[in-house]
């Protein structure tokens, strides 16, 4: 009952701290920022919205939107949020999660490919090329947790007697597991320095291009499914950060939800004070997570033998 | 088999290429057969008879020479790398639906020799799993690329069961770790796991080249470049490619992830292992999420261009469905790879049951397995209701919308052709430089020269680094050493009845 409360929370929640990215960035660049629930009233406004389709589009292009919502809740629902247990729990969760997302990115690109717009096309191929390389990290982190408390779930991750958490034994090395998960976070969620939301150029974009032609309520659909996944990433770090775990569950909730808003506001800083790099720099960036986990692995094989 | 399977191979044997197909199969298969008849001899001057009986009692070093030739052997029939370079020649030469069973079925009977060599020889000793891994890997990760590199729809197939070729191999390696580490999950998932690959790619690599081979027919191309907007105009081969599609990237809630699952699972068990069964777990579990990212890009690169979009030839635009025969069968092999994605209890308790004859995994309660995989089945089940959801809700957003159509948005640019769209090439363009060193992409640009420029052209191809160099290093030296022996070959009757009688003197000296 607690894990479906909580799931229930993070259902609703999730939209707002992409608000605070946005109010983070507003304030470095001297602004007063749009309000704080800003992304729930875009939603409501798509929702209220018919849709333009185009003639090129099939059936694969209205399947895209609901697929990759359905993939990112799925996470969220595998995920232990705020302490609590996950709503969904076994041994070997966790390869199931990131091939969840990985059929989400799958319809993703086939929608964009859909259009027939070469814009998209181009879209496409880069989402499906930094990916590529994002899940060689992602899997040599669940390597590495394996390593450190054999486990093969998100519940048994974060609880049991060696926790994966910043306070145990492994803390040092997963300094280096944070970084690299803050590098994938914003590749996988296309954040500044691999993508900018923000951008006012086709040619330049990722992800928005490859949903320009999305509209309305499908376009809502993406949105939150878009919410969702950041969602899931920043409370993956947020519950290596945790510390420790509190005997409440309203005091363990309110600590979670304070670390996630702090790891927004270092996205928001982070797009702050950093530009987009050249694609051809994209692949190095993703790489560098790549290596550093691989590094902390290296480690855990000394302490070991 | 290699016969038989030749005369399929050339069976449109007017056209060249097919010819040129044919031999190259024909030499791989006995090329691969020398090896086979190597390790059998060997065997045979220790055993001193060819019963597989007494295959266990041979010395460890002599073992492992045998079970190398037998590896490569077996290993030129399932298309391991560098000797598949006949499987993307052959494959797509003959029709599709003896491709499908070529790629589906017969490629696989490499694998079986291999896993029947292993359990004969029973051999515990880590240095057979790391060839077997290694092979596995670098066939695995270089298939996918080259999949991904190549523009026709059957040779990109081809190219695909290379790599899923790896992705078996890469479970028994796994497997065969667990046997020489003691590890008995281990051993039991990647064993399963591989197992279990073979059948499910058996299913959609069948259904894969028989909706290849439906649009061949219809839109009378193979090439991705010259495709597009096929699902308007073939849905029901279209949505089964994208059914097999989604399955052969290994992606749930459909067969191709099962297998995968479980080879993942074993490898994952070999964390707890030391030094170098530990790295090669370590290794397969990064390979097998990078080939899962490219097969994923190369297959949507294929749905998403062939059968989305809009058709950029006539030929394109003017195909239509295949026959209602043709229709029944891809439908009954798409929805069994949903099926078994979704219930996958029994198979993999087919897989498990397969096993048994292995002598060296042990007898292991499998049940404790099968819980593993009912979650699997549950959480499929639970994603598939939460699509449907979402589905109905969408639908009911729309409930007195206004639903317009129009043109794709040209971000400002009024004057789009067809021609514009993204292509197979610049789609995997990106990808395929970054593998470049073992990827080589020949580029031919004529450039413009003039003031007034005519004509130009661009061609990207990319070429197969074991078909290159097999050709530079082995076959150029090979022919010119074998020109200089030419003069015996002279065509004069007289002399060659001479060598004869030459010969047979020779050999009466030694009676």
């Amino acid at each position: 009952m607690e894990s479906i409360m909580s799931f229930g929370i993070a259902l609703l929640a999730a939209p707002l701290f992409p608000g605070i990215i946005l109010k983070v960035k507003a304030f470095w660049a001297g602004k007063k920022g749009p309000p704080l629930l800003i992304k729930y009233y875009t939603f409501f406004k798509l929702l209220r919205k018919g849709s333009v389709y185009s003639t090129s589009t099939s059936f694969i292009f209205k399947m895209g939107p609901t697929i990759s919502l359905s993939a990112a809740i799925m996470a969220l629902l595998i995920f232990p949020l705020a302490g609590t247990a996950p709503v969904i729990s076994f041994k070997g969760d966790v390869i199931l999660l990131f091939y969840m997302l990985g059929l989400g990115r799958f319809f993703t690109i086939a929608a964009a490919l859909d259009t027939a717009s070469p814009f998209e096309g181009m879209g496409a191929a880069r989402e499906a090329y930094f990916s590529t390389l994002a899940e060689a990290t992602t899997f040599i982190i669940l390597v590495l947790f394996y390593r450190i408390n054999g486990a093969l779930s998100f519940a048994d991750y974060f609880t049991g007697a060696e926790p994966i958490t910043i306070m145990g034994p492994a803390g040092a090395v997963l300094l280096l597991v944070i970084v690299s998960l803050f590098i994938i976070l914003l590749t996988e969620n296309s954040r500044v320095p691999v993508d900018d939301p923000a951008t006012h150029l086709e040619l330049t974009m990722i992800h928005e291009v490859m949903i320009l032609d999305h509209s309305g309520p499908d376009l809502a659909l993406i949105e939150l499914g878009a919410f969702y996944k950041l969602f899931f990433y920043a409370a993956f770090i947020a519950q290596i950060l945790h510390p420790l775990q509190l005997a409440s569950p309203w005091s363990n909730g309110l600590l979670f939800y304070g670390i996630m808003s702090l790891i927004y506001v270092a996205i928001g800083m982070t797009e702050s004070i950093m530009a987009r790099y050249r694609m051809h720099l994209v692949p190095k960036f993703i790489l560098t997570s790549f290596a550093l986990v691989f590094f902390a692995t290296i480690l855990t094989m000394g302490v070991v033998q | 088999m290699s016969l038989s399977s030749f005369f399929l191979v050339v069976y449109e044997y007017q056209a060249k290429e097919t010819r040129k197909a044919g031999y190259l199969y024909f030499i791989f298969a006995q090329g691969g057969a020398m090896f086979l008849f190597a390790a059998f001899a060997l065997i045979y001057s220790h055993t001193g008879n060819f019963s597989f009986d007494q295959v266990a009692s041979l010395p460890e070093n002599i073992k492992l020479i045998v079970f190398i030739l037998t590896f490569i052997g077996f290993g030129s029939k399932a298309g391991i790398f560098p000797l598949h370079i006949w499987l993307p020649h052959a494959h797509p030469a003959a029709p599709s639906h003896i491709s499908a069973i070529m790629s589906g079925v017969m490629i696989k009977m490499g694998v079986y020799g291999i896993i029947r060599i292993y359990s004969l020889l029973s051999s515990p000793d880590m240095s057979y799993a790391a060839i077997v891994v290694i092979t596995g890997m670098i066939t695995g990760i270089l298939g996918v690329i080259y999949a991904l590199g190549k523009q026709d729809m059957k040779k990109m197939l081809a190219y695909s069961s290379v790599e899923n070729i790896g992705i078996i191999l890469m479970g028994l390696g796994i497997g065969m770790i667990g046997v020489a580490s003691d590890s008995e999950a281990m051993a039991f998932f990647g064993f399963g796991g591989a197992f279990l690959h073979v059948f499910n790619h058996s299913i959609f690599k069948s259904l894969l080249f028989m909706g290849a081979g439906a649009v061949l027919h219809k839109a009378k191309t193979k090439s991705i470049n010259q495709l597009g907007g096929l699902m308007k105009r073939m849905p029901t081969t279209g949505k089964t490619f994208l059914a097999g599609s989604v399955a052969i990237s290994g992606l749930p809630p459909f067969n191709g992830f099962v297998g995968e699952f479980l080879i993942y699972f074993g490898a994952f068990q070999g964390m707890k292992l030391h030094g170098l069964p530990f790295i090669l777990a370590t290794l397969t579990i990064i390979s097998l999420a990078v080939i899962g990212g490219l097969a994923t890009a190369c297959f949507t690169k294929v749905v998403g261009l062939a059968f989305l979009g809009e058709p950029r030839t006539e030929a394109a635009a003017n195909a239509s469905e295949a026959g209602f025969t043709m229709q029944l069968v891809m439908v009954f092999l798409a929805s069994a790879c949903l099926f078994i994605g979704i219930y996958p209890e029994p198979f993999v308790r087919l897989a498990f049951n397969g096993l048994r004859d292995l002598q060296m995994v042990g007898a292991a309660d499998p049940t404790y397995f099968l819980i593993l995989i009912r979650n699997i089945s549950l959480t499929a089940g639970l994603f598939l209701v939460l699509i449907v959801t979402i589905t109905l809700l969408r639908r009911m957003l729309y409930v007195r919308k206004q639903v317009d159509s129009g043109p794709t948005w040209g971000c400002g640019f009024t004057q789009p052709t067809v021609r514009m769209q993204y292509t197979g090439t610049s789609y995997a363009m990106s990808m395929v430089d970054f593998y470049r060193p073992f990827v080589p992409a020949k580029t031919v640009y004529t450039g413009i020269k003039k003031i007034f420029p005519g004509l130009t052209t661009y061609e990207t191809k990319v070429e197969d680094i074991a078909e290159t160099s097999i050709q530079q290093y082995l076959i150029r030296p090979l022919f010119i050493l074998l020109q200089k022996l030419l003069w015996i070959q002279h065509g004069k009757i007289q002399l060659y009845i001479a060598y004869i009688i030459l010969a047979i003197v020779v050999l009466l000296l030694f009676i």
